[in-house]
């Protein structure tokens, strides 16, 4: 009896090992070696990297300005989840080597060899615009790059050190009843560290005008290289203009972004928002959709999309009621203090105004111009002045502070053409009264 | 029946005698005040809607506040007066009364003409209708009528003509009311297939073996929609509502323009026909 069962229990954990291959099922995608083209596409002051597959037949890059495309072999394989094809670098990334041929209706435009680069934020990664270095210079930012991060690091280190020194200090003068009155403040940590820069790369960097080119990249030989031909689309901003970010004082990491001139800002009476002015280019839907991302095919050539690039420093909001002028409100810097204990919130100090020293002196969270309607009337337009007192185009708003509820009379004015209707009904019917019956 | 020269001046009295009738029944149609309850209700419950997401939020930013009940707004009314429009000569054909009315001083000019501009004027009455009722709300709470408003508002007024011209001329080239509805609204699900057809086609996955003729099939739909621009109310409404976002006046004039093309063109296909085919069921 024993025996069987322990003969049982083994079977079934025999059985066990023995089914857990089978269900555990690898996601290995079948692989192809592909020509591929991996660029660094330069759009609104900063770079866009992708790759396109060889079923993406049209490369799209932005006009008069420096983008880098690079033509390499890869392995790419379908990922259903995301319903994309992705290249796996890691197994393979061989540049092609020879000239990459620009042509427009055939006649070639430009020869260009291969050359190193390396793109870099010097300010930080979304607070200034891309810089692209090429050849020698690309070696040169990049060590620059290197050594100012050693020195960060370096600064940290020798922070922490500081910090460590200071507590012990501390803390032997309370241990010696030696401390008296405040004590020295504590060593101050050093500034972010904002500069940013990709490794040197290699690729071939294009600048063209508007227009509709061919590639393709030529081999020492003389040869077209195989799978190398694509279509160049470079195309142009179709207009600026400016886009405005209002921020509400109570949830300051949501701005709202109204982004032309027809669109109105709406507030709530007592409400203080911060206004924001970007610089925006206008594109059409189809070229930025594809630059950003070359597999997305939803862009549509009929419709038209702003991409906002810097926030606009220079200049004051003009605040205006019909042809007068109400008010003209300085661009400030403000600095957000989360709230301590357990209540969760936040405060806004105006750097320039406020009591706490350690605010006034940090790197402000946000710039803006406050907008505080306690002080404004219930219609009013914004608009933006240059240094020279010029309207900045496109910077123009309506902004109404609404009411937050409607009389409830109001509810009753849609019924106000049913009683009409029945109205309407009831005469009719004394007009056409019908027969009695015996004299129909 | 046709053009008859002889009428001269009469054509004008004739006209106006059928937009009349046109107007009387409209005016006692219980489809109208549905419709205009359905505007109040509309504009009602989204700006109340609206006032209480700014009461919570401080902010917000739109293009317009009206938009949204005036677009609502704008697709049943055009829909319920073009549908007026199908149903109205095809019944009138079906019953007789088109005979009947043609042995009197009436022609196929006088006739469509006098319904279509009894049409068209049902929707500036509306129109004028909803404007009073918005501008109650706007009065109340501090909601604007932004530039863009108006501009779709001026831009509806071509568009629906061209839906009712649609269904006019639907209705002259069918012999029966079921048969102009039918028509009608598969023309009108084909307009609208072929306007978003090529944006659902685009959620094919892209490596699948159905692929690369899904990806034919939307570049022919892109082209045949392209080719529709002239005639598609719907796409002429897309593009003309581009045009108020970017401020292109000319985008904005070429779209009126197109959509006012269509309804004469189509006005001129509902005579033809009328007067091709007689008025007998």
């Amino acid at each position: 009896m024993l025996h069987s069962r322990t003969f049982l229990l083994c079977l079934a954990v025999w059985l066990l090992l023995w089914s857990v291959p089978a269900v555990v099922v690898a996601q290995d995608p079948e692989r192809r070696t592909e020509l591929v083209y991996g660029v660094n596409a330069y759009i609104g002051g900063r770079y866009e990297g992708d790759f396109y597959p060889r079923s993406v037949d049209t490369i799209y890059l932005v006009a008069d300005a420096i983008s880098v495309v690079s033509p390499r072999y890869t392995e790419v394989y379908y990922w259903p989840i995301t319903n994309r094809e992705v290249a796996d670098w890691a197994r393979l990334n061989e540049p092609v080597e020879g000239v990459l041929e620009i042509r427009r209706r055939g006649r070639l435009v430009a020869g260009l060899e291969a050359t190193d680069y390396v793109v870099q934020y010097p300010e930080g990664l979304d607070l200034s615009p891309a810089v692209v270095y090429l050849g020698e210079e690309a070696h040169r930012q990049w060590n620059h790059f290197d050594e100012s991060r050693r020195e960060f690091r370096d600064r940290v280190s020798a922070y922490y050190n500081d910090l460590v020194t200071y507590r012990q200090d501390l803390d032997d003068r309370i241990e010696a009843g030696t401390l008296e009155g405040e004590p020295d403040p504590p060593p101050r940590e050093p500034e972010p560290f904002l500069y940013s820069s990709t490794e040197v790369n290699r690729g071939f960097p294009v600048e063209l005008p508007a227009g509709s080119y061919t590639v393709q990249v030529r081999t020492a030989d003389g040869e077209v290289q195989p799978g190398s031909r694509r279509r160049l689309k470079v195309f142009e901003p179709l207009s600026a203009g400016v886009a405005m970010w209002a921020i509400p004082h109570d949830r300051y990491t949501f701005p709202e972004k109204s982004d032309d001139e027809g669109e109105v800002l709406y507030l709530r009476r007592g409400t203080l928002a911060y206004l924001q002015p970007h610089a925006q280019e206008e594109y059409r839907d189809i070229h930025l959709t594809r630059l950003m991302d070359p597999q997305d095919t939803s862009g549509r050539p009929d419709l038209y999309q702003w991409l906002q690039t810097d926030e606009i420093q220079d200049g004051v909001l003009v605040v205006t009621q019909g042809t007068r002028v109400v008010d003209r409100i300085e661009r400030r810097s403000y600095a957000v203090r989360q709230i301590t204990g357990a209540a969760l919130g936040y405060e806004i100090h105006d750097q320039a105004t406020t009591d706490l020293e350690r605010l006034r002196e940090r790197r402000p969270d946000f710039q803006g111009y406050p907008v505080d309607t306690r002080a404004l009337p219930t219609s009013f337009r914004v608009h933006l002045e240059d240094a020279d007192g010029q309207l900045v185009p496109g910077s123009r708003r309506r902004v109404r502070v609404v009411r937050p509820d409607s009389e409830p009379w109001l509810a009753i004015v849609p019924y106000v053409p049913v009683v009409l209707a029945l109205v309407f009904t009831g005469s009719r019917r004394r007009r056409f009264v019908r027969l009695p019956r015996d004299q129909e | 029946m046709g053009f008859d020269r002889r009428l001269g001046k009469g054509r004008l009295l004739a006209a106006w005698l059928v937009c009349h009738r046109e107007l009387r029944g409209l005016l006692f149609s219980p489809g109208t005040y549905l419709v205009v309850l359905l505007a109040g209700l509309a504009a009602h419950l989204f700006l109340n809607t609206l006032a209480q997401s700014i009461a919570d939020s401080g902010l917000a930013v739109l293009s317009g506040a009206f938009n949204l009940p005036i677009y609502s707004v704008l697709f049943v009314t055009g829909l319920f007066l073009a549908l007026a429009s199908v149903t109205s000569i095809s019944r009138e054909r079906e019953q007789g009364t088109l005979e009947v009315l043609f042995y009197g001083p009436v022609d196929v000019a006088a006739y469509i003409g006098g319904k279509l501009v009894s049409f068209g004027l049902a929707y500036l009455g509306l129109l004028a209708l909803y404007l009073v009722c918005y501008a109650l709300f706007a009065g109340t709470t501090g909601f604007a009528f932004a530039m863009p408003t108006w501009a779709v508002i001026g831009l509806s007024i071509p568009v629906v003509m061209h839906v009712v011209a649609l269904g006019t001329f639907v209705s002259t080239a069918t012999r029966r009311v079921r048969a102009s509805l039918a028509w009608f609204l598969l023309i009108l699900l084909m307009l609208l297939a072929l306007q978003f057809s090529p944006d659902l086609l685009e959620l094919a996955p892209v490596s699948n073996r159905f692929y690369p003729p899904l990806r034919l099939a939307r570049i022919v739909l892109e082209r045949i929609n392209l080719a529709f621009t002239w005639v598609s109310p719907f796409a002429l409404l897309i593009k003309g509502t581009e045009a108020v976002r970017r401020a292109d006046a000319l985008l904005y004039v070429y779209t009126t323009a197109i959509s006012s093309c269509s309804v004469l063109v189509l006005a001129a296909g509902s005579m033809y026909l009328m007067w091709k085919g007689g008025v007998r069921s």
